[in-house]
């Protein structure tokens, strides 16, 4: 018995390691190669993904697209580089205040070197009805598209 | 065993008490769910009645306070107004007493209220504090009154009162405090709150109050309106709160009844954790306690991520993602906060593993020591497994503090403060806790592989061979587990230095403690921590280093962005805001409104300031003139007057591109119409916003200007160097550090053509730069490029900041240790502090001491001399400006003076690079930083310590610290002279700007004096703790000594090797002890030679017995045969018989003599008294007329002792019950445990023993029987003795016997017990 919980329990440590170390690999964002023919369309996607997510207060719907460094800035609240965990975190923050009444992109510019969208919405906070704009910014990193800059007014 | 050897009793109490707990919190819970429901329902039904009672309760709030307000502002006013000095100036001539007001004022000045005093004719006499805007003496009353007096960023209270003599009014005092701050710009300079600090009004806890005065209408219709009354009674304006909703309110009572429920669910995870515990602590294997605790705490935690606990009950900024965030573990690490608490849980997780183990380390052993771990294969795989293990944590300890720099945003390596701030310090802690508890893990990793190695090896193996097998196993294990990753967060040499640091950590705790982990100390905490350490700060440093680097690559890349996308957007959305319905509101007020404020506040509150482009705002009426402008960072006004014309209707965005410095810039100008609601156009804004590289770097945004958040962030960009090259040439730099003449040389020029960037190290000016150069890929070839330049961290710094982190690190451990000290004095617990340990004490506090207050005091006067320098480096600059003036302007009468414009005055800060403002009589005339006076930052009035000084008392020069806020600064003042001498104005020149440059040299200062006092504090200890040791170092070997002397080992060497009085001692000390060993010896020979005497008397006495018969028999014998008696066979079988019965006692003999010198191998085992004397009673089955009586107590009684020796004991004893009792009759044995021991009775029926005999009955040869020698009890009490017990008897004659028997029960039975 004793020498079945021994077992039991280093399988237990090994398991937790290996936990870690793939939730180390899980954290960082998930680098799909896309072809340039296809980048025009992977970029739709990402903003589609963005669309919804703000739409269904979901931010782990386009979190995956977040560079390993991403500028934050919104209204009422601090501008800053954050982590993509912590991007993920704060908007997470940010719009659990913030119900999303409409929201789209109204802006789209999808080119090779860096592409852009700005949205525009309303929200209602603590009751009050206001307008909400996003810009955000896609650019291309070590092969692939990532939101680099997320900015929201 | 199981819980069933908890008294019963003690079991039914718990669980009793469980059940109830639980039953009573769940009604408890039941309740509030009840609660919940009916008070939203009860708030639907009665929100009106709710509602009015709270717009009373605010009403009634904030007059009250208001009034409080009002009277501490009186209260002040009255205390100066009543100075017998102020009356006697008024009476006498004010006119010719102005120094004398002003020093008065000045002395009595208040820092929240500033003071203007009038003469009776309402003239003003002189003031203190910051004078602001000028009040309307119509508004001074004859009795005591207040009005609030409104500024586009400033608003005041006004108190006012009259001052009497003999009920004549001689003055008036008017105290002006601060009542609303409308600066649309936080950061951490000033302080937004005024007398809206003073409450918490709304439960929204965001724009709480806004006051209009008058008829100024209210913007809001939700908000509650509040008169505020003066002190004597008038409204003298309106305060708005937002008005609380019904859905505020219901979820501002749903969050406190959630906090209940938290606790009563943490209530019941309590009892529960209650009854487990109680229910592991008596469970035998190790192994199941150690999973069953871990399961506890891990589930406690992520209950406590469930509920969100503390969060829910402490709003602080620590368990906001923004410090800190990462998606490990499910949420255990969300923020700084949950890093910090899991931190917590992981070491006592590793506390209690830790506990368990050495509890139970007399029996670990033993589970390496089987079949399965014997098998060679089995063993390789476990071993391989395990140092996998290792690798792993050690990279897992890597990804911890590699995720602690990248996945937030604190900022390590701030200079201006030796002590971290309190984020960076709470990160640091929560690393270290990590960092020891995976570092104890690996500890227990690599002390298991070793008894796996050792199992194994199947032969008892030289102590040290299996340690070196292991180490070698695991280091090379370790380089090929390096080669082998893809991304490895460690280099080769690091972690090969790591693992040697572990190793020989684990062997020296092997070494010290010879696998006896019992006596673990204060040392082996102390070895991890400085390991936890050695890993935690370089570590550290490193991932602060590449961070630095990918922050640069990220600059980079936001400056070769395309911009035109973004300027676009940007421009459109500062044009919708800078037109909104605030704006036309304000427009359309009252006419003569002063408008100047008007561009910079909606700048402030517009992204264009959160963004920091340069740009310019310039307002116009519907008639085309200027009303209100602003600019930062654009070099001249393109926005003029269109008078005549009326603003365009439509919006229009154009965008132009002009050459600054060889390089094309951006020029974005937009226009949007002011609207009214019916349409009509009543004014316009134009924006002019440019690009251009170097407005990431805001330089031209002053510091105060800045918002906080950016603020932070920027701390970091403005220590970067901005570089433009056009064909390999330097055009424009951001650093004057940084000569012009530099160039890019050709093969780096051709690297960049290919590469998008790279990092080189170069020296510019005997400086070391880390320069990432790069270009924009808009452009083929890399005829614009770019660099971006860090001044490189040397070892100075690098040093600095470790040391800051070990600070750190050693303050808070002699804070906790002074902590338990403190604790155990209070419990009033002895703390055995050693000799070696006081010393030590004594020395770092007599090092310490001195030399910290010695590098405060030279830091003290290192800031004093620094900011000695600064003013009269300010003296120079008065100076220079001062002529530069008159040469310029030749500024030498009023007239002229008063000529003087802001953008002379720019032109020529910018050719002496020196900042100033010029004051005509007492008012500002003109500056070179309008902005700052556009944004009510400074006061337009010259400073009442300056009039004083330099008008009043005609100094030449004076020097004072302001402040603007909690920004501290200092300004030099002199007088401009007309012609004819007299001072007709004032030249200031502020060290504003240059506090960057005292932070620079305060942190330089900071570096140097803390390496420097940080090396002599780590020598001092060093030879402290050398000292400490060489002192007590004898006192050691004595005590050492002592306690071996005491256990009855004389043979001690001497080993003093001092020449003083503790040498002496010790010499003495061991003469003193191989005198008593000579002397024990002697004794011991004579105790010998005098047992063997004895013995041999003994033998010789008892060998005769029998022989006597012998001889006699023989001799009988011989006779018959000589005599040739007819019955000679009789005889000869007589004879012989008689023989062999005297041969066979002489044998007994000789077996007891041998049993008695014997002393047989004793197996010491753990066993069970009761079962043993079960056993020993069951020899005893044949013996018919003898029964036996047992009261043994019911639960086992475990003890360490050789069994059979053991049963010997009994045996015996029962044997001498026998004996008593004549083979018939009843022995009775009891037992009954007495805390850690148990008492054994036998008792017989026998005849008894008397006094005189019981005395004697444990000696050896002592017997009252006629055979036997006399051993039996000897042996018994030696058995009894050599287990740490006691044996005695009790006995009357005639009545019976009773042998009492007392053991000592082993720990194991001691903590089951417990």
């Amino acid at each position: 018995m004793i020498r079945l919980f021994t077992m039991l329990l280093l399988a237990l440590f090994f398991g937790m390691t290996l936990l870690l170390f793939s939730q180390e690999e899980d954290a960082l964002i998930s680098k799909k190669k896309s072809e340039t023919d296809q980048a025009i369309k992977y970029k739709t996607t990402m903003i589609n993904d963005v669309t919804n997510g703000i739409l269904i207060n979901d931010m782990r719907m386009f979190s995956k697209y977040f560079a390993k460094q991403v500028y934050v800035s919104l209204n009422r609240d601090e501008s800053s580089v954050y982590s993509s965990n912590q991007t993920l975190y704060i908007l997470q923050n940010y719009f659990s205040s913030r119900r999303i009444v409409n929201f789209e992109f109204s802006k789209i510019n999808i080119s090779e070197l860096t592409s852009y969208a700005i949205g525009e919405g309303t929200v209602k906070f603590r009751g009050i009805q206001e307008s909400i704009n996003i810009y955000l910014t896609i650019s291309k990193k070590d092969g692939n598209y990532v939101i680099t800059q997320i900015k929201v007014y | 065993m199981s819980s069933d050897s908890l008294p019963i009793s003690e079991k039914r109490l718990l669980k009793k008490y469980t059940i109830k707990g639980v039953i009573i919190i769940f009604f408890f819970l039941g309740v509030t769910f009840l609660y919940e429901i009916l008070s939203i329902n009860y708030i639907e039904d009665n929100w009106e009645r709710i509602s009015t009672n709270e717009k009373q309760y605010l009403i009634h709030d904030i007059q009250s306070r208001f009034k409080d307000y009002q009277n501490e502002t009186l209260n002040i006013l009255e205390r100066i107004a009543d100075s017998p000095e102020l009356k006697s100036i008024l009476l006498k001539n004010p006119d010719s007493s102005f120094v004398e007001i002003f020093e008065l004022l000045l002395k009595r000045k208040h820092n929240d209220v500033s003071v203007e005093l009038f003469d009776r004719h309402k003239s003003l006499l002189g003031w203190a504090g910051n004078r602001g805007k000028i009040i309307d003496t119509s508004e001074i009353k004859s009795w005591e009154s207040s009005f609030l007096l409104k500024g586009q960023i400033y608003s005041y209270l006004i108190v006012s009162i009259p001052i009497f003599n003999n009920q004549n009014i001689i003055g008036f005092l008017i105290g002006k405090r601060l009542f609303e701050v409308n600066y649309p710009i936080s950061n951490r300079f000033i302080d937004n709150e005024a007398f809206a600090s003073t409450f918490k009004a709304s439960s929204d806890g965001l724009n709480l109050f806004k006051f209009f005065v008058n008829d100024t209408p209210r913007l809001n219709m939700d908000e509650l309106a509040i008169p505020l009354m003066s002190i004597d009674n008038q409204e003298i304006g309106t305060g708005y709160i937002p008005l609380v909703t019904s859905v505020s309110y219901s979820s501002k009572l749903l969050e406190n009844i959630n906090k209940y429920k938290v606790i009563l669910v943490l209530l019941i995870y309590l009892f529960f954790v209650w009854q487990v515990i109680a229910s592991v602590k008596v469970l035998k294997s190790p192994f199941i306690k150690l999973f069953s605790w871990t399961i506890l705490i891990w589930f406690f935690r992520y209950l406590l991520i469930w509920l969100n606990v503390p969060s829910i009950f402490l709003q602080i900024e620590i368990y906001e993602p923004k410090y800190f965030a990462s998606p490990f573990g499910f949420g255990i690490v969300k923020s700084l906060g949950d890093l910090f608490l899991s931190s917590l849980f992981l070491i006592a997780n590793i506390a209690v593993i830790v506990n368990i183990l050495i509890q139970n380390i007399d029996t670990l052993p033993k589970l390496f020591d089987t079949r399965l771990l014997r098998n060679k294969i089995v063993s390789v795989v476990l071993v391989a497994i395990l140092v996998l293990l290792i690798f792993l944590f050690i990279r897992g300890l890597a990804a911890t503090i590699r995720s602690a720099v990248f996945d937030s945003t604190l900022i390590y390596s701030e200079a201006i403060s030796i002590i971290p701030s309190v984020e960076v310090s709470i990160m640091l802690l929560s690393l270290l806790m990590i960092a020891i508890a995976i570092i104890a893990t690996i500890i227990g990793l690599i002390f298991t592989i070793h008894h796996i190695i050792q199992s194994a090896s199947g032969i008892v193996l030289n102590e040290y061979f299996a340690w070196w097998v292991g180490a070698v196993i695991i280091i090379v294990g370790g380089i090929f587990f390096g080669i082998l990753q893809q991304n490895p967060l460690i280099t080769q040499i690091n972690r090969t230095l790591y693992l040697i640091v572990l190793l020989t950590v684990t062997f020296w705790i092997a070494g010290r403690y010879k696998n006896n982990l019992t006596i673990f100390d204060h040392k082996f905490i102390i070895a991890i921590i400085i390991v936890a350490i050695i890993f935690v700060v370089p570590l550290l440093q490193s991932y602060i280093q590449e961070k630095n680097k990918v922050n640069i690559e990220l600059l980079a890349e936001e400056i070769i962005r395309p911009e035109d996308s973004w300027l676009s957007f940007l421009l459109n959305k500062s044009l919708d805001e800078l037109t909104s319905d605030e704006v036309v509101l304000i427009l359309q007020a009252n006419e003569g409104r002063d408008y100047s404020t008007l561009a910079f506040t909606q700048w402030a509150k517009s992204v264009l300031s959160k963004e920091g482009n340069n740009c310019a705002i310039t307002y116009l009426d519907n008639s085309g003139s200027v009303l209100s402008d602003f600019r930062i960072g654009l070099p001249k006004k393109r926005i003029e007057n269109i008078n005549d014309q009326q603003v365009p209707r439509e919006r229009f965005i154009h965008q132009d591109e002009i050459n600054q410095n060889a390089m094309s810039v951006k020029w974005y100008t937009g226009y949007a119409p002011i609207i009214t609601s019916s349409e009509n156009v009543i004014g316009g804004v134009y924006i002019e916003l440019t690009g251009g590289k170097q407005s990431i770097f805001r330089a031209e945004t002053p510091t105060l200007l800045r918002n906080y958040t950016d603020d932070e962030s920027l701390q970091e960009i403005n220590s970067i160097i901005y570089s433009e090259y056009v064909q390999g040439k330097l055009m424009s730099t951001t650093s004057d550090a940084i000569p012009l003449n530099i160039t890019i040389p050709d093969p780096m020029l051709n690297l960049l053509a290919k590469k998008k960037g790279y990092w080189v190290d170069e020296v510019i000016e005997n400086k070391n730069y880390s320069s990432y150069y790069f270009r924009d890929p808009k452009y083929d070839d890399a005829n614009i490029c770019y660099a971006l330049r860090l001044e490189g961290v040397d070892l100075k710094w690098q040093l600095f900041y470790s040391l800051r982190f070990i600070l750190l690190y050693a303050t808070l451990f002699l804070i906790l240790f002074a902590t338990i000290i403190l604790y155990k004095s209070i419990r009033k617990k002895t703390t055995y502090i050693s000799f070696r340990t006081r010393l030590l004490f004594a020395f770092v506090i007599l090092s310490f001491v001195p030399i910290i207050l010695l590098g405060y005091y030279n830091r003290q006067y290192a800031e004093a001399r620094i900011r000695d320098n600064i003013a009269k480096t300010l003296s120079d600059k008065t100076s220079v400006v001062l002529a530069e003036m008159q040469h310029r302007f030749n500024v030498n009468t009023p007239v002229v003076l008063s000529n003087l414009s802001d953008e002379q005055c720019i032109e020529m800060a910018g050719d002496l690079n020196t900042d100033f403002h010029i004051y005509s009589d007492s008012y500002l005339q003109a500056t070179s930083n309008p902005e700052m006076f556009t944004a009510e930052l400074l006061n337009p009035w010259l400073d009442a310590e300056a009039v004083l000084n330099i008008f009043l008392k005609q100094k030449g020069y004076y020097t004072e610290k302001q402040s603007i806020g909690h920004f501290a600064y200092i300004v030099g003042y002199r007088p401009i002279r007309a012609e004819n001498n007299s001072i007709i104005g004032v030249v200031a020149v502020p060290s504003l700007f240059q506090e960057s440059e005292i932070i620079t040299e305060l942190t330089n200062r900071n570096i140097f004096l803390f390496g420097a006092y940080s090396f002599v504090l780590i020598f001092s200890f060093i030879l402290a703790v050398i000292l400490a040791n060489q002192i007590s170092a004898p006192i050691k070997r004595l005590k050492k000594a002592t306690q071996l002397i005491a256990a009855g080992k004389l043979d001690i060497n001497d080993q003093s090797d001092r020449h003083d009085e503790l040498g002496d001692l010790e010499k003495a000390f061991y003469k003193m002890t191989t005198e008593l060993k000579a002397v024990q010896d002697q004794i011991i020979k004579a105790q010998r030679e005098a047992a063997w005497k004895e013995m041999a008397k003994q033998v010789a006495h008892e060998i005769k017995n029998p022989l006597t018969p012998i001889k006699l028999s023989i001799q009988h014998l011989r006779q018959a045969y000589e005599d040739g008696i007819e019955d000679f066979r009789a005889v000869l079988h007589r004879v012989s018989s008689a023989v062999l019965e005297q041969i066979d006692t002489l044998s007994r003999i000789a077996s007891e003599f041998s049993n008695f010198a014997r002393m047989p191998d004793r197996k010491l085992e753990l066993l069970d008294i009761h079962t043993n004397i079960q056993d020993t009673i069951s020899l005893f089955s044949q013996h018919k007329n003898i029964s036996f009586e047992t009261a043994l107590n019911s639960s086992a009684a475990l003890l360490i002792a050789d069994k059979e020796e053991l049963q010997r004991a009994f045996i015996n004893i029962i044997r001498n019950a026998i004996q008593a009792m004549n083979e018939s009759g009843t022995i009775g044995i009891s037992t009954i445990l007495d805390g850690r021991f148990i008492k054994i009775t036998i008792t017989d029926t026998g005849s008894g023993i008397s006094e005189e005999i019981k005395s004697r009955i444990f000696e050896p040869n002592f017997s009252t029987k006629t055979d036997g020698m006399g051993l039996g009890l000897s042996i018994v009490k030696k058995t009894i003795d050599d287990i740490s017990g006691t044996i005695s008897i009790e006995s009357t004659a005639g009545k019976g016997t009773s042998v009492i028997i007392r053991l000592q029960l082993s720990d194991i039975q001691t903590s089951l017990k417990s």
